[in-house]
């Protein structure tokens, strides 16, 4: 008898110490879910989809001169939004803002070296590519 | 005020480059940069755009030295656009 007693409480004690372990998970998760939606979701899924269209045409091979302020503000406010994560997770904060400054490396390049579009073009379209998969792995 | 000017290439509109930047202030500001007044760096007016590296490289020893806070104390930035003047100045304050 009293051995069904001290299984009962191993089980209840185990499946406790599960749900408050499930529970923290989920907390974290969703502190991370409540961080992408405020930092990232807007800048990743509109705008910076938004400053490349509008920076660049493919078809002429060239860049829209006048807006790339638009796309340095958006680098630079970007880089700004993302620093608290100097303190929550360093490396990779220190890996987002180091492709944030490729980027703004490439558009600054694009803007006076159209002759060579194809170079850095591709060069712009990689390193964006290189912030959404950073990203990605972080929160998926 | 100790001015300091800046001389590019006249063909070039844009500088990018943490290491560019880090030659530029050795080869053209190190020397002249007076620590215990106020500098003014003038940026030609060709130069339409300065990257983010270039600043990072250009400013490197200048905010080893003093507080981020207090970079306006030491320099101030004359350039071909208010937007520029800004991204140099909070760029080297980031």
């Amino acid at each position: 008898m009293i051995w069904y007693y001290v299984i009962t409480i191993c089980v209840s004690t185990s499946a406790l110490v599960i749900s408050i372990i499930n529970s923290l998970k989920n907390n974290k998760l969703n502190l991370r879910t409540k961080y992408y939606d405020i930092i990232f979701k807007d800048a990743v899924l509109m705008e910076l989809p938004e400053c490349y269209q509008n920076y660049i045409s493919v078809s002429t091979k060239s860049v829209n001169k006048e807006y790339s302020e638009h796309f340095e503000k958006f680098i630079g406010g970007f880089r700004n939004k993302i620093r608290f994560l100097e303190f929550s997770n360093n490396k990779f904060y220190k890996k987002l803002d180091g492709i944030l400054i490729d980027i703004d490396t490439d558009v600054v390049l694009l803007y006076s070296r159209e002759e060579q579009f194809d170079k850095y073009n591709d060069k712009l379209y990689n390193d964006i590519k290189r912030l959404y998969i950073q990203i990605d792995k972080y929160y998926l | 005020m100790n001015r300091i000017e800046l001389k590019f290439d006249k063909t070039i509109n844009s500088l990018a480059g943490n290491d560019y930047g880090y030659k530029e202030y050795k080869d053209q500001v190190e020397s002249k940069f007076k620590w215990d007044e106020k500098n003014e760096i003038v940026f030609p007016n060709n130069i339409e755009k300065i990257a983010i590296s270039f600043i990072q490289g250009f400013a490197r020893d200048i905010v080893d030295k003093i507080d981020k806070n207090k970079i306006e104390d030491y320099i101030t930035i004359k350039s071909s656009s208010e937007y520029l003047t800004d991204k140099i100045i909070s760029n080297m304050k980031f």
